[in-house]
């Protein structure tokens, strides 16, 4: 089986980065393919899961393949369009396959009809003059790229799951899994599916919104076995890593139109104001293994209380 | 489509099939041809599954998918091993979509070929570990959650060191134990007649892992009488003859069974007696067999066995022991497959609608075809 997890510097070295595009449009067009698969996929009544998998497969495939590549044909008829707006093409064969691999099986020409009615006319010209014909060939290639790897787990199951082990005020709970919940959803427009294990997602973001609502209810936590709760979850978490995901979710929370004025800066900004992870993954869980977690750093979480104040958009549900 | 420029993509996961050569064509699987081919550098030896796609109009067919899904999340010495997925190369002749090819690790034998061949002979203590091998594959599947949905000869493989393997899952498919209430409404037009329980044919949707369990059963007993114990050519006609060894149908014998859909509109023979072991008695000897077959041809599925509690059985613990299958089969060098049996065979023993359709399997076409009703008769 293919590993499906990178390093910070591999996400840096994307085959779109290599081939010219800066690390502000490889994150814009990320959201953006993201967003139209949650978008459509709502339309089309799938379940959460079922979209979150084709936007799993959209990351994994532009691990492989440049935004530049996939669109660019396109854009050799002197056409108008702007590569983003061609993407679109990428987006809905992904996600047709997002949802037949779980049993929502519908028909090629519901999406073809989605499409159309979520996407602007000119965007919709994207799928040619055999839509059908353009998806099921661009459904091919993904299933190629991805190695027809078709078992994708996402932090959902392993919220919920976690979520049963808290005891405490019932509503309390509900609450804390419910802003877990959202961040997963808006973790789906960033890498963090490439970088961490659905499991190590669910833990972290299950801390944080412990940390961000004030909730006692963490403070449960075995006690008396283990020091830390989210050590009796899953062995591999440490505080370190949790870190690292509050940053990158901290990114994607960053004001929309911001990051959409100037595509070219602010993510580059970003990583140089705030470097991301210092340890490469195999360093933090050594680190995590000998016991010396560091504490996590004050300042560091205080700045992103701040930016999870804002308004957290539901995506999804 | 303005596909020119894309002639050149790569796919560092998914290599060229050409990277082997096929050998000799060896079985028609539910969506595809099967070929042996050896690994051009390496000379591995593996078998390849072409995925059919002439006919799809929905893109890449979804029992691929799922068996693919499957195949990768089940790994067990008892069930066929999913080495990787090639490909042809793209070109603008095939509209770029080429050929997807699944390959899997190569096993000599399938069961419904030695079983054809009267040359092969298994003693007590090999037919026992067949029959172990067999329902360990089948409990790990079924703890994995996933249901195989097409038991039968055909689709149990053997490799020549005497592993068996499960084979062919394009019509299995990931199960949940229904809440209540909630009942699953999964397909019934699963599993090659032949091998069908009586719960799928009487309209059952919200069925267990006990319709894998019958077909072990059907399996068991043949590996006595060599050719398949019940070759109904209806579904009414399979019904009645599973009446006749396994005695009448009626809600004293099985809880509810008047509840299934179809309870009312096929006609249901009474007053017969259960003669499993009667009827079985003269092809297996050993007292042990005919309680387990017994136990695993139980009509309520709630009450059938479970592969647990046949793996239990005294059938398995009990003098002769099982023992290697290596011995026995390492005297047939020629490769066994039901595909590859004498034509005379073939039509003799198969399913009437073989090689079936992806599901909906062997229903029209059957009746259509319909064998003559003395073959079953000759089975006992």
């Amino acid at each position: 089986m293919p590993c499906w997890f990178y390093e910070p510097e591999d996400l840096l070295n994307t085959p779109s980065m290599k081939d010219g595009m800066d690390e502000g449009t490889e994150a814009r067009y990320r959201r953006e393919g993201a967003r139209f698969i949650i978008e459509a996929g709502t339309a089309m009544k799938l379940r959460y899961d079922t979209m979150a998998t084709g936007v799993v497969y959209f990351h994994r495939f532009y691990m492989f393949h440049t935004f530049k590549e996939f669109p660019r044909y396109r854009l050799t008829q002197g056409s108008l369009w702007s590569p983003c707006d061609v993407i679109i093409v990428d987006w809905s064969s992904l996600f047709i396959f997002g949802w037949k691999s779980r049993r929502n099986t519908k028909k090629c020409k519901d999406i073809i009809r989605i499409a159309k009615e979520i996407l602007p006319d000119h965007h919709f010209a994207a799928f040619g003059d055999d839509p059908k014909e353009e998806i099921m060939t661009y459904e091919r290639i993904l299933l190629q790229t991805i190695k027809f790897d078709l078992q994708v787990e996402h932090p959902y199951s392993y919220l919920l799951k976690y979520a049963k082990t808290f005891k405490g005020d019932k509503e309390k709970i509900q609450k804390l899994v419910q802003m877990a919940w959202t961040f997963v959803n808006d973790s789906l427009c960033t890498t963090l599916c490439l970088q961490w294990e659905p499991h190590i997602t669910a833990v972290a973001f299950l801390y944080l919104a412990g940390r961000l609502s004030k909730s006692d209810l963490l403070d449960w936590s075995g006690k008396s076995t283990k020091n830390k709760w989210w050590e009796s979850l899953s062995e591999d978490v440490s505080l370190d890593i949790m870190e690292d995901q509050q940053i990158l979710l901290g990114c994607s929370r960053k004001p929309l139109h911001q990051i959409d004025k100037s595509p070219l800066t602010s993510d580059a900004e970003k990583s140089k104001d705030e470097p991301r992870a210092k340890h490469s993954k195999s360093e933090v869980r050594e680190a995590h293994t000998t016991a010396s977690t560091p504490p996590p750093s004050k300042s560091k979480s205080v700045t992103i209380v701040h930016d999870k104040k804002q308004p957290v958009q539901n995506q999804c549900l | 489509m303005a596909t020119y420029q894309r002639e050149v993509i790569e796919f560092p996961y998914c290599e060229e099939v050409s990277k082997y050569e096929k050998i000799i064509k060896i079985g028609q699987g539910t969506f595809g041809e099967v070929f042996k081919a050896r690994h051009q550098k390496t000379r591995k030896i593996v078998a390849l599954k072409k995925v059919l796609m002439e006919n799809e109009k929905e893109g890449f067919p979804i029992t691929a998918l799922r068996e693919i899904k499957i195949l990768q999340l089940l790994r067990h010495e008892n069930v066929v091993t999913l080495l990787e997925i090639c490909r042809t190369k793209a070109s603008a002749y095939n509209r770029y979509k080429g050929s997807i090819y699944l390959v899997f690790e190569f096993c000599e034998h399938d069961l419904a070929g030695l079983l054809s061949n009267s040359n092969v002979q298994f003693s007590l203590g090999e037919i026992k570990e067949a029959l172990k091998q067999l329902l360990n594959g089948l409990y790990y599947i079924h703890q994995n959650k996933v249901l195989h949905r097409d038991m039968k000869t055909a689709n149990i493989l053997l490799t020549k060191d005497g592993r068996l393997k499960l084979a062919d899952f394009g019509l299995a498919r990931a199960f949940s134990f229904p809440k209540p209430g909630q009942p699953n409404r999964y397909t019934n037009r699963v599993v090659t007649l032949w091998y069908r329980p009586p719960e799928l044919l009487l309209g059952e949707r919200n069925y267990t892992q006990a319709i894998d369990v019958w077909g072990a059963g059907c399996i068991m007993a043949e590996m006595w009488t060599r050719s398949p114990i019940m070759q109904g050519n209806t579904e009414q006609h399979q019904l009645t003859l599973i009446t006749h060894l396994c005695g009448s149908i009626t809600p004293e014998v099985w809880q509810d069974v008047d509840q299934l859909e179809l309870y009312q509109s096929l006609e249901l023979p009474k007053g017969q007696k259960r003669k499993v072991k009667d009827r079985l008695k003269s092809y297996v000897k050993d007292q042990y067999a005919l309680d387990l077959i017994d136990k695993l041809l139980g009509l309520d599925p709630k009450t059938r066995t479970s592969t647990d509690e046949a793996l239990n059985h005294d059938f398995f613990w009990e003098d002769p022991m099982p023992c290697s299958l290596t011995r026995m089969l390492s005297q047939h060098t020629q490769s066994m497959y039901e595909y590859l049996a004498p034509r005379r065979r073939i039509q003799q023993n198969h399913p009437p609608s073989h090689p079936a359709p992806p599901p909906p399997r062997q229903n029209a076409a059957t009746s259509k075809l319909g064998l003559n009703t003395a073959s079953f008769e000759k089975t006992y």
